[in-house]
């Protein structure tokens, strides 16, 4: 749903009409006004409700008025002798100060006196500065308008618009120093004075500082304008005085059903944009449609929903600065009965583009409630895209209980700052009071999302395919707006390469919130690439000494209603080609298409030298022999060492034949590989011992290596060192950080000889001859990097075809106490890289590349499951996440973006509810950000560190705050009750960051500190997937679940106990605790049963806790029952005896049952949950009724 | 025989509600500042013919009346009758405030 936010605080009283403007030198501050309804009060003074925000309208506060004995609910102070105080219109100087502009009432002498106030704290005080009209005391319906233009002549010159019955005035105030003009009448007088009423002006400026006052002459039915050049001094400008813009077929107002007590008035929204080569002028209004029976003013539908008369609104451009005007159109003309009212028009000054925002019926086939809807231009008012919906629920002002009659008001509000919109509307959602409500708009954009956009010879070589190579992303149009349109790939790299759709694991396309067809979201079209005929020399580079770099462009534009003329294009991205003849990893097997993170060249095995058969990893190495008289039951680390020391000598031997990559891939007689491109790979500790289950039999796991080059016989690489690195936790931030992630000791060129653990062991190294020390580091890699079981001379042996492999390894010595409890953070998941140092070929990311395990040959990554455990309803998977980078100063486009966490569902079911518990994070923080960058979300905050989102589409994105240092989280799923043994469902979790370095896009302004994407055609910054990890959660009996929680809740009990309270991941490993105890407590087990333990848990206790009552009780009745917006049972609310309410979850029909009974018939229950799980009831007991 | 002219402005008579429908359709209560100022605008001679309680204004013929005696300055060019459309809600202001106070809170006015 798009970002709606209540601008007004109170709720017991109601508003309505409304109008707001983002501060243009700081758009940070917006301020609003609306009426106060409330004029029925006792009290004989009421005044116009002021609302300002202080962070471009993300939240928002309400202003109270200073006048004692005033009512509140109004912001403005009162001025002797007005009862109330009507028709909100506000706007600010340069100086900062705001000001809004109120219709001041003396209702017991009808007077009506136009009188501007200002604040200088951003709308929070106000103060009365004078009355505008002069001596007249009959006005209505005022408009201000500040010149902004920094080219104007009349910069900060402010303008009003008022009607005096069927005259029009203005008066001009030079800045806010200056008095109000005396009021001059611009409607003209004598043949040419409109007649009836001038209701419904506005008042704007273009760049010059040429004015336009526009307004209805209702009883000759005609839309007027004048215009001014000097500043408003006369407004004679035009060659006819006043202009006619159109002629309407309604006069003054229109009874429609949704508005029937009021009426909708035709008034116009006006604009002006000039440049070096426009001199543009818009008038919008709402109008009958014409066609027979509705082109009169006699016409319209009235109460009538069945009427074939409708409304809709109106839009004419002048291309010559108001002198004519072409023929009026109704920009979204439907078939249906439905009527449109109260548009409101703006135009960005920096780029020209035009929003239009109204009322519109078209969702209710009742034609009673409305929507507000949203149709924008880029060019120029020529077209308009398809309507998109903004407001997140529908208003209903066709009921008895409207206020006084006041419904809609007359109009609502619309601003705009150098590319972001703002709207206001009276909303009435709740069905209560009428509020006012808006929300922050974006003009759709584009621009890439690339997940791999380097490519090397030897790398397409063995594999031409890469599936979800890049995505073109759309943002602020809904799936209506953009139909069927697909975007169009042109440029160098088109040429090259064979580009397709991928229709997997995402749909092509894919909607950020697929049930909401009306709603502006994020659209992705996500493509393979392919090349067919492999590495072609060129376009790729040839080999040569150092590492060659060619960069190839790709372009994209996607044509639909509003971007014909001039399709939307998104920033060019670059695709680099680099020259081979260097070691390198293949992480992707062509044929099986496994993803990155599970790399076919990066193996990890695991052996139980006390089980028969499982003391080797194949035939042929030294199997794995224990140290002196140590058990098979006990740890042996040395033995491990020595083990993979063997094993890697074996395998580089050229005579044994696993150096030519035309021969036996020793990888497929390696142990425990059946799953080795679809799942974590296991790090178990142990297994079982049927003959002394308490003490299991030792196992050790390794990891293996394979890197590649290609040559003939003789040639040779060398040193190639392999690092492996262990992550904290599972991550999708691997990317080649050399500060964080990879650090390293260097060798004399300044490049990586010896790997180093990361800051506050973020990464750390494993190692073929001992744990990681100096000494190891020596015995690993030799002196300076060269020489070691893990450095290298590769070189291609007669033997070998084509080139050659050699294998790196090491001992996965993860279950050390030291590295349990220092390394190993929260959860049981963690990622492995193996990273290629080679100074012939080194990792340097560049102006275009961030190179991660996703896009580098030299970085191999596998994805770790270390804690043995199960994955039951609700998985906790905890992840490590970097914070955004910082904005720098001035930032625009993309460098003004946040990082984001993109969540793939895959076949997770819809409906299921997930959560992202950030213990360093404010939830707040990343509500804000989403409504700030996002045109829709559906996040919330469950607690001040969680937040919450249902599974309701394909994707869901998150953005990813900024902060000091990591953020350990916690990611959890709570799958719907309707899922079943057997199934298994894969979500995956990308973070999309900035490429940073680079051209900077053509921006419109640097100003706006709320987010938004310059659309621009010079190379510049582009999003790419940064790292990914996957989370697969296998639905099984309880039977086969509780053994692995209960390991996993003994080690993690381990883990906490030697991990210190200040160690960011505390919060996150006591939260899974918790969430396993409860597993734990719901399969049948008993959580306290389990003593901490660093090998899992095993039969018997060995420290019993001290019995005590493990429940809590509350009575009381249940005063509410929860559904989620599937209408799926999600759980109730009681009452308790104690005054106290508590909430229940639940999912389970039954458990719903018995809860509508209680409610309907009022039974006192007692609802019995556990110490452990607080929210999901254990016993659920009926008292009495 | 010269032909009586007929007067600028003539409504029939039975265009608005009586007197008395007028008073209890504001629920007026006898003796206040409303009854008086409701009693004293009766002038339906005033309005523009196509005036009607059922116009697009939907407001009684006192407060027409009352409004365009407070201002004799504006000029009503028809067709219609072009009133501010705030009276609506200083007739809702008045059916709820019978005493018609003038209120004293806050600043004197400044032109």
């Amino acid at each position: 749903m798009p970002a709606n936010v209540s601008i007004t605080q109170d709720t017991s009283n109601p508003y309505s009409e409304s109008d707001l403007r983002y501060n243009p030198n700081n758009p940070l501050q917006v301020i609003a006004a609306s009426n106060y309804n409330n004029i029925t009060l006792p009290s004989s003074t009421t005044t116009q409700a002021q609302y300002y925000s202080t962070d471009g309208g993300a939240t928002w506060a309400q202003s109270s008025s200073p006048t004692a004995g005033v009512s509140s609910g109004g912001g403005l102070p009162a001025v002797t002798g007005d009862a109330f105080q009507s028709d909100p219109t506000v706007d600010w100087t340069s100086d900062g100060t705001a000001w809004a502009l109120t219709l001041g009432i003396n209702a017991s002498e009808t007077d009506l006196i136009v009188r501007s106030f200002k604040s200088t704290n951003g709308g929070k005080d106000w103060t009365y500065d004078s009355d505008v009209s002069g001596s007249q005391t009959g006005t209505d319906k005022e408009t201000l308008w500040v010149d902004h233009s920094p080219t104007s002549a009349y910069a900060d010159n402010m303008y009003v618009i008022w009607h005096l019955i069927a005259d029009a005035y203005v008066s001009v105030r030079q800045g806010p120093s200056g008095t109000w003009s005396t009021p001059l009448l611009v409607s003209g007088s004598g043949a040419s004075a409109t007649t009836f009423t001038a209701y419904g002006g506005d008042i704007k400026t273009n760049a010059d500082g040429d004015v336009f006052a526009f307004w209805p002459n209702a009883g000759g039915q005609t839309l007027l304008v004048v215009k001014s050049t000097n500043g408003g001094t006369s407004f004679d400008a035009l060659a006819s005085t006043p202009t006619q813009i159109a002629t309407t077929f309604g006069s003054f107002l229109i009874d429609i059903p949704a508005e029937d007590e009021r009426g909708c008035r035709i008034y116009i929204s006006g604009g002006a944009y000039k440049t070096a080569a426009l001199d543009m002028v818009y008038a919008c209004w709402a109008d009958l449609s014409g066609g027979t029976g509705c082109d009169s003013s006699s016409d319209g539908p009235g109460s009538d929903v069945t009427s074939t008369c409708k409304t809709r609104i109106w839009f004419a451009l002048s291309n010559n600065g108001g002198t004519t005007w072409q023929p009026a159109v109704k920009i979204n003309d439907q078939a249906s009965l439905n009527d449109q009212f109260f548009p409101r028009l703006a135009v960005d000054d920096t780029t020209g583009n035009l929003m239009i925002v109204y009322y519109d019926t078209v969702s209710d086939p009742n034609r009673l409630k409305t929507d507000v809807w949203m149709q924008c231009s880029t060019d120029n008012g020529a077209t308009w895209t398809t309507a998109v919906k903004i407001t997140s629920a529908e208003t209903d002002e066709a009921t008895a209980s409207e206020d006084e009659g006041n419904q809609y008001g007359d109009y609502i509000g619309l601003t705009v700052c150098a590319g972001q919109y703002f709207a206001c509307w009276t909303d009435r959602r709740g069905g209560g009071n009428e509020q006012i409500w808006g929300s922050a708009i974006s003009i759709p954009f584009s621009y890439f999302i690339v997940d791999k956009n380097t490519y090397g010879v030897d790398e397409v070589n063995d594999s031409h395919s890469y599936d979800n190579a890049f995505s073109v992303a759309v943002e602020g149009a809904s799936p209506n707006s953009l139909g069927s349109a697909i975007p169009n790939l042109t440029g160098p790299f088109y040429s090259i390469s064979s580009i397709s759709p991928s229709t997997s694991p995402l749909p092509f396309p894919t909607y950020a919130s697929s049930g909401d067809p009306d709603t502006p979201q994020r659209i992705l079209f996500t493509y393979n690439v392919d090349f067919p005929s492999g590495a072609n020399i060129p376009p790729f580079p040839a080999a040569g000494p150092a590492p060659d770099y060619v960069s190839e462009q790709l372009n994209s534009s996607i044509s639909f209603p509003g971007f014909t003329a001039g399709p939307l294009a998104a920033p060019p991205t670059l695709f680099e080609l680099v020259s081979g003849e260097d070691p390198y990893f293949t992480n992707i097997n062509p044929n099986d298409n496994n993803p990155f993170y599970l790399s076919q060249d990066l193996r990890v095995f695991t052996l139980t030298p006390g089980l028969a058969g499982q003391n080797n990893a194949m035939n042929g190495p030294t199997p794995f022999t224990p140290t002196g008289g140590i058990a098979y039951t006990a740890q042996d680390p040395t033995a491990a060492y020595n083990y993979i020391r063997g094993l890697l000598s074996y395998l580089n031997d050229p005579s044994n034949g696993y150096t030519n990559p035309q021969g036996t891939d020793p990888f497929t007689l390696f142990p425990d590989q059946g799953a080795f491109l679809t799942a974590d790979s296991t790090v178990a500790p142990n297994k079982p011992n049927s003959g002394d289950p308490g003490n299991p039999w030792t196992s050790y796991n390794f990891a293996v290596a394979k890197v590649r080059m290609v040559g003939k016989t003789g040639d040779s690489a060398g040193p190639v060192r392999v690092f492996f690195r262990l992550f904290i936790a599972e991550t999708y931030d691997t990317s080649y950080d050399t500060t964080n992630y990879y650090p390293f000791n260097a060798d004399t060129a300044g490049l990586p000889a010896t790997p180093k653990p990361g800051p506050g062991n973020e990464t750390y190294p494993f190692l073929a001859t001992g744990d990681y020390s100096a000494s190891s580091l020596n015995s690993d890699y030799g002196s300076g990097g060269s020489g070691g079981v893990n450095s290298q001379t590769i070189t291609v042996h007669s033997m070998d075809v084509g080139g050659t492999q050699a294998y790196f390894g090491c001992f996965l010595n993860v279950y050390d106490s030291s590295i349990q409890s220092q390394v190993l953070a929260a959860g049981t998941h963690q990622c492995l890289v193996a990273q290629i140092a080679y100074d012939g070929a080194p990792i340097e990311n560049s102006s275009t590349v961030t190179y991660s395990p996703e896009n580098s040959d030299k970085l191999a990554q596998r994805n770790l499951q270390i804690t043995p455990g199960a994955s039951p309803h609700l998985i906790p998977q905890s992840f490590d996440t970097k914070p955004s980078p910082a904005i720098p100063p001035g930032a625009t486009g993309f460098l003004n973006y946040p990082d984001e966490l993109m969540i793939v569902w895959g076949n997770t079911p819809r409906g299921s509810l997930a959560s992202i518990y950030w213990p360093q994070v404010d939830a707040a923080d990343v509500l804000e950000l989403a409504s700030a960058i996002y045109s829709s979300n559906t996040l919330s905050a469950s607690d001040p560190h969680t937040l919450q989102f249902p599974v309701a589409g394909d994707v869901t994105y998150i953005p990813i705050p900024q902060g000091t240092r990591n953020f350990a989280g916690l990611f959890t799923v709570d799958l719907r009750s309707t899922v079943v043994r057997g199934q298994e469902f894969t979500v995956t979790l990308r973070r999309i960051a900035t490429k940073r370095g680079g051209r900077e896009p053509v921006a419109g302004s640097n100003r706006l500190a709320r987010r938004s994407l310059a659309v621009s055609h010079e190379i510049g910054n582009w999003r790419y997937i940064a790292g990914t990890f996957q989370v697969k959660i296998p639905i099984s009996t309880k039977e086969l679940i509780l053994r692995p929680e209960e390991n996993t809740l003994a080690i993690l009990r381990w883990r906490l106990e030697r991990m210190p309270v200040s160690n960011r991941w505390y919060p996150v490993l006591e939260r899974y605790i918790e969430i396993i105890a409860g597993r734990v407590l719901s399969l049948g087990g008993d959580p306290k049963l389990i003593p901490p333990s660093l090998t899992g848990y095993h039969p018997g206790p060995v420290h019993p806790h001290p019995l005590r009552e493990p429940w809590e009780e509350f009575t009381g009745k249940v005063i509410a029952i929860i559904y989620d917006r599937f209408g799926d049972f999600e759980g109730f609310r009681l009452l308790t005896e104690h005054g106290h309410e508590e909430s229940f979850r639940g999912r389970e029909p039954e458990v719903e049952s018995l809860v509508y009974r209680a409610w309907e018939e009022r039974i006192l229950i007692t609802v019995r949950v556990h110490e452990h799980d607080r929210h999901w009831p254990a016993a659920i007991i009926y008292r009495r009724p | 025989m010269a032909k009586r002219k007929t007067p600028r402005r003539e409504q029939p008579v039975s265009v608005w509600p009586a007197l008395e429908e007028q008073l209890a359709a504001a629920n007026v209560v006898p003796g206040s500042a409303l009854e008086k100022l409701i009693r004293d605008n009766q002038d339906a001679g005033m309005l523009d013919p196509s005036e009607s309680p059922n116009d697009i204004w939907k407001l009684p013929l006192w407060i027409r009346v009352y409004f365009r005696k407070q201002h004799p300055e504006l000029e009503f060019r028809g067709p219609g009758a072009g009133y501010p459309v705030a009276l609506k809600e200083i007739h809702t202001w008045m059916t709820h405030h019978q005493d018609l106070p003038v209120a004293t809170a806050g600043t004197a006015s400044r032109k």
